[in-house]
C-alpha cells in the first residue's frame, strides 16, 4: 500500500492547480496525483485546436516534464473506484490501495450520450483519445455530423472547418445556437457566418434515426455522414464514497470541502450553492476549475482560503470566432446596447452586446470583434452611464472604464 | 521617494495568476510572437511562473520580449500574456550586460551626476531644443510637448514638432530629458517598482505645467501617459503627435509627396490604445497611403527594445518589413513613433528607402517659402 500526505484524484485543471498550491504552502509534504488517462496534465480546452492542427502534440501538455520533478509532484495512472473516508484510503480499479491524509477529488465529468435508434457507435468529444479518434476517422475529407450546437459542438465544428473539412452539419434541438452563451440575436449573427462557410445547420431539429451512415431527422431531412459526434453536455463523475453528499456533482462549501473530513473536491465533478439561494449548480467553466483547485489546495495544506464572489469571465472560441462573456449580459432589466458588423476575409466582424443596470456595467458579450474584453471585465459593476450606448463600440476607450489596475492597458 | 517597491510586482502577480487560471494552452500567443526565435512554448513559461525554476530558453525569451501585445490579441482565452511576460521580467534572475545598458541612465536617480553630465552635452548640441533639456521649472501652458528621453532623437521629430507648433503660432511648454523618463525602459528590464516610481515622478513634473493637452511622439511614452491619467485621474488629455496635428491640419497648406508611402502601426498606439486611424488620416494629407498588413493590428512590431542587444533578431524583422513595403508598392514608410523610427532607420537607410517620422514629414509637407527662407 502507498501512503501519501496529499492525494489528488484527477490530473486536469483543478487537480494540477491544487497540487501547485499545496506545494507552495507545504514544501515538504508528499503529493501524489492520479490520473485515469495516460497523459500528464494537458489542456482539454485546447483539443479543438489540436484537431485543427493549430496545436501540436508538443504544445498540448500543460507543464513541462521537468516541472513535476521541480515541484516534487508524483504522478501515476490509475482509476479510483472507491474511497474509504473512515480509514482514509482509496481503492484502485487495478487492485491497489493508497492511504492519504488529505484527499482531493477532481475527477471531472464525462460526456453525455444521447441514444439514437440505429446508431452503432457513439463518438463524443471530451478527452484526448476522443480527439484522436475524430481526427483519425475523418482524415482529410470526411463528413462530420455534430449533434449538439452548444459551445463544445460549435468549437468542434470550427476546428473541423479550419482543418478543411468540407461537409459539416450541426444539430441543435432547442434554439438558440450556442446557448446559454449566445442570445437569439447573437446566434442569428453566428448562424449567418456559419452558413456563409457552408455549414449545414439543423436548428429546432434532431436526429431521429440512423441508417448506416445516413441520419434521418425528425423534420424528414436526411444527411450522410462519415462520423457522428455527440457534444450534448457533460455529467460529473466521481468515485463511490460512502456518506458523501452529492447532487449531480459533489457538493462543496466555500472552502471546497465536502461534508466528509479530510476530503475536498474541485472542478467539473462538483456543484456549489448559488449565492443567496438553496439552488446548487454544477461547475462548468475552466476558470472556476482553476479557482476551486487553488482554494482546495490551500485548505488541504492547512491554510484558510475561500472562493470569493467574482464576476463571471469566460473567453474562448465558438465556431471559428473568439468570444468573451463577462458578468451577466443576458439578464433581465437594465438597458442593452449593441453593435454588430458582418465580417469579410480580413476582419471577422462582430457582435457586441453590453447590459447596463442602474448606470453600472452588468455584463457584456463580445463575439468576433472582441477588443477590450479584459477592460470590460474589470469594469463590471462600475459606472458607465455617461458613456451609454458607446460602450459596445470596438474603438471605445475601454481603459477609461476600469479605474483600477492603472499600471496596465487592457485591450 | 522610494524607488524600489513590491506593489507593482504584487499587482502583476495577481494578473499573472488570472492568466494562468484562464490559459487554455492554445499556444497561439507564442505562435504570434515576432521575437520567439527559440520557439518557446507557453507551457514552458507557465512552468517557470509556477515553479520559479528558470530554464535558459525561458530566460532568453523573457529578456527579449518587446511587449508588443501580439500574444494578447492572438489568445482565444482573452489572456493578457503580455502582462504575464511583464511579471516574468520582474522575476528574471539576471540580465545580460547589453540590456543593462538600456537603463544605465534613463531616469536613474542614483546616477544623477551622470545625467547632469549628459544634460550639459545635450543642451550644447540640441540648438533651440537645448533649453528644454531637463528644464527645472516648467511654465504653466495649456499645451505641453512631452519628449522625455527622445528629446535628442536622431529622427529629428522633436525639432520638427516645435517648428510645426511655431508655424501654428501655438503657446506651449516642453518636458524633455532623461529625468522625465516614463519608466517603460525599467519595466522592459524587469525593474517594476522603479519604473512605477518613474511614472509617478513624471506625473509631478507634468503638474508643474498644468497643461490641458499633452502631446507625445513616442508610443511608449503615450501609453505611459494613458496609465498615469488612469492612476491620478488627471484632467489633461494625452494625444499622439498625429492626433494633435490633425486638430490643426486645416490651418496648414499641405503638399503631397510624389510617391506612395506605407504606414507602420505602432504597437502601443494601435494595439493597446486602439487608435489606428489618426496616423492614416494625417499621412493621407501628404501622401497616398499604402497598407502593408491585413488589419492595423496585424502590423509587425519594430522590435525596438532589442536594438540594444539582439541585432540579428531585429535585422530579420526589419528585412521582412522592407520586403513587404516593396511588395505592396510603397516607396517609403511612415511611422508615428520615434522609437519605431530609430529601430527601422539603419536598414532603411542602407536600402535607400525613405523612412519618415510623421512630424518630420508633416513639417516638410507644410513648409512655406517663408519657412525655407
Amino acid at each position: 500500500m502507498i501512503d501519501t500526505q496529499y492525494l489528488i484524484i484527477g490530473n486536469g485543471m483543478a487537480g494540477i492547480t491544487a497540487a501547485q498550491e499545496i506545494r507552495h504552502a507545504d514544501p515538504a509534504g508528499r503529493i501524489l496525483l492520479i490520473g485515469d488517462e495516460d497523459e500528464p496534465y494537458y489542456y482539454r480546452a485546447s483539443l479543438s485546436e489540436w484537431i485543427s492542427g493549430q496545436t501540436t502534440d508538443e504544445m498540448l501538455p500543460g507543464r513541462t516534464p521537468e516541472f513535476y520533478n521541480q515541484m516534487r509532484i508524483e504522478q501515476m495512472t490509475g482509476y479510483v473506484v472507491r474511497v474509504g473516508p473512515e480509514v482514509r484510503q482509496v481503492h484502485l480499479a487495478e487492485g491497489g490501495v493508497i492511504g492519504y491524509d488529505e484527499l482531493l477529488i477532481a475527477t471531472g465529468a464525462r460526456a453525455n450520450v444521447y441514444p439514437v435508434e440505429g446508431l452503432e457507435e457513439v463518438i463524443v468529444f471530451r478527452n484526448l483519445s476522443d480527439a484522436r479518434e475524430i481526427k483519425e476517422r475523418l482524415g482529410c475529407c470526411g463528413r462530420a455530423l455534430i449533434v449538439g450546437g452548444g459551445i463544445l459542438g460549435l468549437e468542434l465544428a470550427g476546428a473541423l472547418h479550419k482543418m478543411g473539412i468540407q461537409r459539416i452539419g450541426v444539430v441543435q434541438r432547442t434554439p438558440p445556437l450556442g446557448k446559454p452563451l449566445l442570445d437569439a440575436p447573437a446566434a442569428e449573427w453566428l448562424q449567418k457566418q456559419m452558413e456563409t462557410d457552408g455549414v449545414d445547420l439543423f436548428i429546432n431539429d434532431t436526429v431521429a434515426q440512423v441508417e448506416g451512415k445516413t441520419a434521418h431527422f425528425e423534420s424528414g431531412r436526411t444527411w450522410d455522414f462519415d462520423i457522428l459526434v455527440q457534444a450534448i453536455g457533460i455529467t460529473p463523475v466521481f468515485p463511490e464514497v460512502p456518506g458523501l453528499v452529492a447532487g449531480k456533482g459533489i457538493r462543496i462549501d466555500e472552502r471546497c470541502r465536502t461534508n466528509l473530513p479530510g476530503i475536498c473536491a474541485a472542478g467539473d465533478c462538483t456543484e456549489t450553492r448559488s449565492p443567496g439561494t438553496d439552488r446548487w449548480q454544477t461547475t462548468r467553466i475552466w476558470l472556476d476549475c482553476a479557482r476551486q483547485g487553488k482554494v482546495a489546495g490551500r485548505n488541504m495544506a492547512g491554510q484558510y482560503a475561500t472562493l470569493s464572489a467574482q464576476p463571471f469571465f469566460n473567453a474562448s472560441i465558438i465556431y471559428t470566432l473568439f468570444y468573451t462573456y463577462v458578468g451577466e449580459p443576458h439578464g433581465e432589466g437594465g438597458e442593452v446596447y449593441g453593435w454588430q458588423e458582418s465580417g469579410d476575409k480580413k476582419r471577422p466582424g462582430g457582435y457586441r452586446k453590453v447590459r447596463v443596470v442602474d448606470g453600472r456595467l452588468a455584463g457584456a458579450l463580445l463575439l468576433g470583434e472582441r477588443h477590450g474584453s479584459m477592460a470590460l471585465f474589470k469594469a463590471i459593476g462600475r459606472p458607465v452611464a455617461e458613456s451609454g450606448a458607446d460602450v459596445p463600440l470596438p474603438d471605445f476607450p475601454w481603459n477609461d472604464l476600469t479605474g483600477q489596475d492603472w499600471d496596465y492597458l487592457f485591450y | 521617494m522610494k524607488w524600489e517597491g513590491r506593489e507593482f510586482e504584487d499587482s502583476l502577480r495577481r494578473l499573472a495568476d488570472f492568466g494562468l487560471d484562464n490559459c487554455i494552452g492554445a499556444n497561439d500567443c507564442m505562435k504570434a510572437c515576432p521575437v520567439n526565435r527559440l520557439r518557446v512554448n507557453q507551457n514552458e513559461l507557465d512552468s517557470v511562473l509556477v515553479s520559479g525554476v528558470w530554464t535558459e530558453r525561458a530566460q532568453t525569451f523573457v529578456t527579449e520580449c518587446v511587449q508588443c501585445g501580439d500574444c494578447t490579441l492572438a489568445c482565444p482565452a482573452g489572456v493578457h500574456r503580455d502582462h504575464m511576460m511583464l511579471y516574468l521580467k520582474s522575476l528574471l534572475p539576471s540580465l545580460p550586460k547589453s540590456w543593462q545598458k538600456y537603463y544605465a541612465i534613463k531616469g536613474r536617480r542614483d546616477r544623477s551626476w551622470l545625467i547632469s553630465l549628459l544634460d550639459v552635452g545635450m543642451r550644447l548640441n540640441l540648438g533651440p531644443l537645448g533649453k528644454y533639456v531637463d528644464k527645472r521649472n516648467l511654465d504653466q501652458k495649456p499645451l505641453l510637448f512631452y519628449f522625455g528621453c527622445y528629446i535628442a532623437s536622431p529622427s529629428g521629430s522633436p525639432a520638427a514638432t516645435l517648428k510645426l507648433a511655431d508655424r501654428l503660432d501655438l503657446d506651449y511648454e516642453v518636458l524633455g530629458g532623461v529625468r522625465s523618463c516614463c519608466g517603460w525602459p525599467q519595466y522592459l528590464t524587469g525593474r517594476m517598482g522603479y519604473g512605477q516610481q518613474m511614472l509617478l515622478h513624471l506625473g509631478k513634473l507634468i503638474d508643474q505645467a498644468q497643461p490641458e493637452v499633452i502631446v507625445s511622439g513616442c508610443a511608449e511614452c503615450y501609453a505611459a501617459l494613458l496609465r498615469l491619467k488612469k492612476k491620478t485621474g488627471a484632467t489633461w488629455t494625452p494625444l499622439t503627435t498625429p492626433e494633435w496635428l490633425l486638430r490643426h491640419a486645416d490651418e496648414l497648406a499641405w503638399r503631397k509627396f510624389d510617391y506612395p508611402i506605407a504606414v507602420h502601426d505602432s504597437c502601443h498606439v494601435t494595439k493597446k490604445a486602439g487608435k489606428p486611424q489618426p496616423v492614416r488620416d494625417l499621412l493621407s494629407r501628404m501622401a497616398d497611403v499604402i497598407e502593408i498588413a491585413d488589419t492595423p493590428q496585424d502590423c509587425v512590431c519594430c522590435g525596438y527594445y532589442n536594438i540594444h542587444a539582439n541585432h540579428e533578431l531585429n535585422h530579420r524583422l526589419h528585412e521582412e518589413k522592407l520586403k513587404v513595403v516593396g511588395e505592396k508598392g510603397a516607396e517609403g514608410m511612415a511611422v508615428e513613433c520615434v522609437t519605431c523610427w530609430e529601430s527601422f532607420d539603419p536598414l532603411f537607410k542602407e536600402a535607400g528607402v525613405p523612412l519618415w517620422e510623421l512630424m518630420v514629414a508633416a513639417e516638410q509637407a507644410t513648409r512655406t517659402e517663408a519657412d525655407n527662407d
